[in-house]
């Protein structure tokens, strides 16, 4: 049967469903997606039945709009459709179950989408800050493609969104503030006030002998799914498979291993890129989280060894290899690491590769979102650090002084580090000024009564 | 990780100012080893630091009695080597006292009491490596009142050394008010619970950002329909059926190697093997087991080895024959080679000489003088090209003589 969609600049005649779903996926790839969403609305209901045909149009219907909303920055949207595509599948296949098996066409065994489908939502619900969610689906789907990269990442970043669900809490200055007093003892002349031991909930020191292998999201696990990513990473020498000639008695070379990240399509040279990079950055967090410093520093510095980095990136690798650096006492190091002049922007894309410019340009990641968003930000971070860093090395002045700074940049474009007010009430009471820091206390911290 | 409240009533009870001023440093000292486990000796240092820390014991001898009991809790160990070294040395050194005149007066989180010289004086005794038994016999308040001699050099640089520490650490209690008395509510609540204050410090945190979400193209899993009902499936039908024709010829030859094949069964597969020149290469033979198709089945074996002259393995199977203990059959096999085939010199030169060998070794002197007969010719002939005709019609004439 033939049907018609008209556009505004071309007319779509379509001789069959097969290449109505082909003509979506092209607009889908070109970044044209509203496009897409038309050609796919166009098919009509029920176009293919899984009892007779062996597919169902309506699930990949489903599905595919699934995939077009989480392109288009919904992922509430998607999670949706896709939940939608996950229903006709669960009918499918208990309707088939019902039937004798010698009475279904051979075809129609076998042709379950589960676990494609489990993968879809679980990325769609990471990216709703859903990560317990979507670590559940992602979990299911591993166990079918259990040589897929990428899908090992994403399980480890349903781990680190777990555990720390946004950097925006570093910035909070109105949250921190209630949590510097932990209580008050006493009364009127003899109060005894208890302050914090952190104010970052960051750092996970176990020492508990459990397995890291239980699959929770836990950085522990996290650490795991990383190291899995990391030895199935697509090769980049991207040379085309070379056919094989057999000559009798002699055993052919085996071909270098080059896991694809299936069921998604094959990376691009960029996007190998782009999950190394990701990969590298997750690792140094996860293990500078647990403690494991003298990886991080060896994650970042391998990260940022690479010839192709975005701003976020390097931003990151910076920073931790500079914290990294302090827990091993090398102070100097860490502090030329902090330098703002290192970061010269945020950006989330990597730079183009300068000898290969024709590589197709695919464009439909969904939008990021970070927190910190802006370059100010993320120097006001580089420099607390620096204070830090010198407040532990006992240059406590110098220190005191550029907190100032950094409190007094502070904007609607420039968000500073909560924790400043802490370090400043933590410098002051070293100094030995008791009465400043008292001060502070009372003027920072709405939660307590302080007498006096 | 803390005292319990009873114990802490326990240790306030020994530091009680009535308590101090009646018993000796010593008989303190052996009232607390009396009444703590060895186990649960940190804890109760970091209760009297806890209480020194915040001016929790009014008179100066429940200071000195703390201090003491602080050294006696870890008597006979070196002092480096014991966890609460800093606290002294803290004593005898405290830190800046005044910054400038007329700016109030620098307090430090933590800070100990700062000790008058005949506290001073009795605190380097009680901490260098002098016997202090007659020390410990006096109690507090005569320490105090006693006169303070000269203070004598002890050098404490080298644990001031060994007690260098990495990073600064501030324990977590700031004090607001000037306490006039001590309070037992407030120490019970600052050492005894389990996450006791007393046992919490601060450190300078970092800013530990968490990376964002990888930025990957082209992710989900697009479906397209594959048309499965378009595609028919095609069995190979000839899958997994057994070769017939090879199937047979292979049973016989097993036959062949243990017992005499009948005259059909020997046509059948002769007839099989001259209808598939390749037949012969699947049926099984290897040159271990020629001897055995030589003694059973010599004509099968002749027309074999006709069949495999070209194949590489010949050799092999030529010097399986070599070896072959010496049977009428086996010359028949050779005798029928040489005469279709040219066979290697080298081959027929050494299979004659085993067969003289074998038959100088023979019972039968009417042998052993044929074999010498041949021996005889055999040195003559190699003396000439080429070979004489079928010299094994010969010797086989002579043998059946």
């Amino acid at each position: 049967s033939h049907f018609y969609i008209v556009n505004n600049q071309t007319n779509y005649l379509f001789q069959n469903i097969e290449a109505t779903f082909l003509a979506a996926n092209i607009e889908y790839l070109k970044g044209n997606f509203k496009e897409s969403v038309k050609i796919l609305t166009s098919i009509p209901n029920e176009s293919f039945a899984y009892g007779e045909y062996g597919e169902s149009s309506t699930l990949m219907f489903y599905n595919n709009m699934g995939v077009l909303h989480h392109a288009m920055g919904k992922p509430n949207l998607a999670c949706h459709y896709v939940q939608m595509a996950l229903k006709e599948d669960i009918n499918i296949s208990q309707n088939n179950a019902k039937k004798d098996n010698n009475e279904r066409p051979l075809f129609t065994l076998g042709g379950s989408k589960y676990h494609e489908l489990m993968y879809n939502l679980g990325i769609s619900l990471l990216h709703t800050g859903r990560p317990s969610q979507a670590f559940d689906c992602l979990i299911i789907a591993v166990r079918r493609y259990h040589r897929n990269s990428l899908l090992w990442m994403r399980l480890a970043e349903c781990c680190i969104m777990f555990h720390k669900e946004t950097n925006e809490t570093d910035f909070d200055i109105q949250r921190k503030q209630k949590e510097l007093i932990i209580e008050v003892v006493g009364s009127k002349d003899k109060q005894k006030i208890v302050l914090t031991s952190n104010l970052s909930k960051d750092k996970k020191y176990s020492t508990e002998s459990q397995s890291y292998a239980v699959p929770v999201p836990s950085l522990e696990f996290a650490s795991l799914c990383l190291r899995n990513a990391s030895l199935l990473i697509p090769s980049d020498t991207a040379s085309p498979p070379v056919p094989l000639f057999l000559i009798p008695g002699v055993t052919p070379p085996a071909p270098p291993p080059s896991p694809s990240p299936s069921p998604s399509s094959p990376l691009s040279i960029t996007g190998i890129a782009t999950l190394r990079n990701s990969i590298l950055i997750a690792s140094a967090y996860v293990s500078l989280c647990l403690g494991d410093y003298i990886l991080t520093l060896e994650y970042s510095k391998e990260l940022l060894e690479q010839t192709r980095i975005s701003g976020v990136h390097k931003l990151l690798a910076h920073l931790y290899a500079a914290e990294s650096l302090v827990l091993l006492d090398k102070i100097s190091e860490a502090v030329e690491y902090l330098n703002p002049e290192n970061v010269k922007d945020i950006s989330f894309e990597i730079p183009p590769d300068e000898e290969k410019s024709d590589e197709s340009s695919i464009k439909t990641n969904p939008p990021p979102k970070w927190s910190p968003n802006s370059l100010a930000s993320a120097h006001s971070v580089m420099q607390y650090n620096i204070a830090v860093a010198k407040t532990i090395r006992g240059q406590l002045d110098q220190a005191a002084t550029l907190l100032k700074q950094i409190w007094q940049q502070r904007s609607s474009n420039c968000k500073v580090p909560a924790h400043i007010i802490m370090l400043v009430i933590y410098i002051e009471l070293q100094l030995g000024h008791t009465d400043i820091a008292r001060n502070l206390i009372r003027q920072y911290s709405f939660q307590h009564r302080i007498s006096g | 990780m803390a005292l319990t409240v009873d114990q802490c009533d326990t240790l306030l009870g020994i530091l009680d100012i009535h308590s101090v001023r009646n018993y000796t440093l010593e008989a303190l000292s052996n009232e607390v080893h009396k009444k703590f486990d060895t186990s649960e000796y940190f804890k109760v240092g970091t209760c009297i630091i806890m209480l020194l820390q915040n001016d929790l014991l009014p008179e100066a001898e429940q200071r000195l009695a703390a201090v003491t009991l602080l050294h006696e809790l870890y008597r006979g160990e070196s002092l480096a080597n014991t966890p609460f070294a800093n606290v002294f040395i803290h004593l005898l050194y405290p830190p800046e006292h005044q910054s400038n005149v007329g700016a109030p007066k620098l307090e430090y989180p933590g800070q100990l009491p700062r000790l008058s010289p005949s506290e001073k004086h009795f605190i380097t005794q009680l901490i260098s490596d002098i016997p202090k038994d007659a020390l410990l016999k006096k109690t507090a308040s005569q320490i105090l009142n006693s006169d303070a001699t000269p203070q004598t050099n002890i050098d404490f640089s080298s644990i001031q050394l060994t007690l260098a520490e990495k990073q600064s650490e501030l324990p977590q209690i700031c004090k607001t008010g000037i306490p006039t008395q001590k309070d037992d509510i407030t120490v019970k609540k600052l050492v005894a619970s389990d996450n006791a204050p007393v046992n919490r410090v601060y450190k300078p945190e970092f800013v530990t950002l968490a990376p964002p979400l990888l930025n990957c193209q082209d992710e989900p899993v697009w479906l397209n329909p594959t048309t499965p009902k378009e595609h028919t499936i095609a069995y190979d039908t000839t899958m997994c059926v057994p070769d017939m024709a090879g199937y047979e010829a292979r049973q016989l030859m097993n036959k062949a190697y243990k017992s005499a094949l009948s005259i059909p069964q020997q046509q059948q597969l002769l007839g099989e093997l001259e209808n598939d020149s390749k037949l012969v290469y699947h049926i099984g033979l290897t040159p271990s087991k020629l001897p055995d198709l030589v003694e059973n089945n010599p004509l099968i074996a002749i027309e074999v080895l006709l069949k495999l002259m070209q194949s590489k393995q010949i050799t092999e199977y030529f010097s399986v024959l070599v070896n072959m203990e010496m049977s009428l059959h086996s010359m028949e096999v050779v005798n029928r080679l040489t005469t279709t085939v040219d066979l290697p010199t080298e081959f027929v030169h050494l299979y004659i000489s085993n067969c003289i060998s074998t038959c100088e070794t023979i019972k039968d002197s009417r042998i052993r003088e044929a074999a010498a007969l041949f021996r005889l010719l055999k040195q003559l002939e190699s003396g000439e090209l080429g070979l004489v005709a079928s010299p094994t019609t010969n010797s086989k004439n002579k043998l059946d003589g």
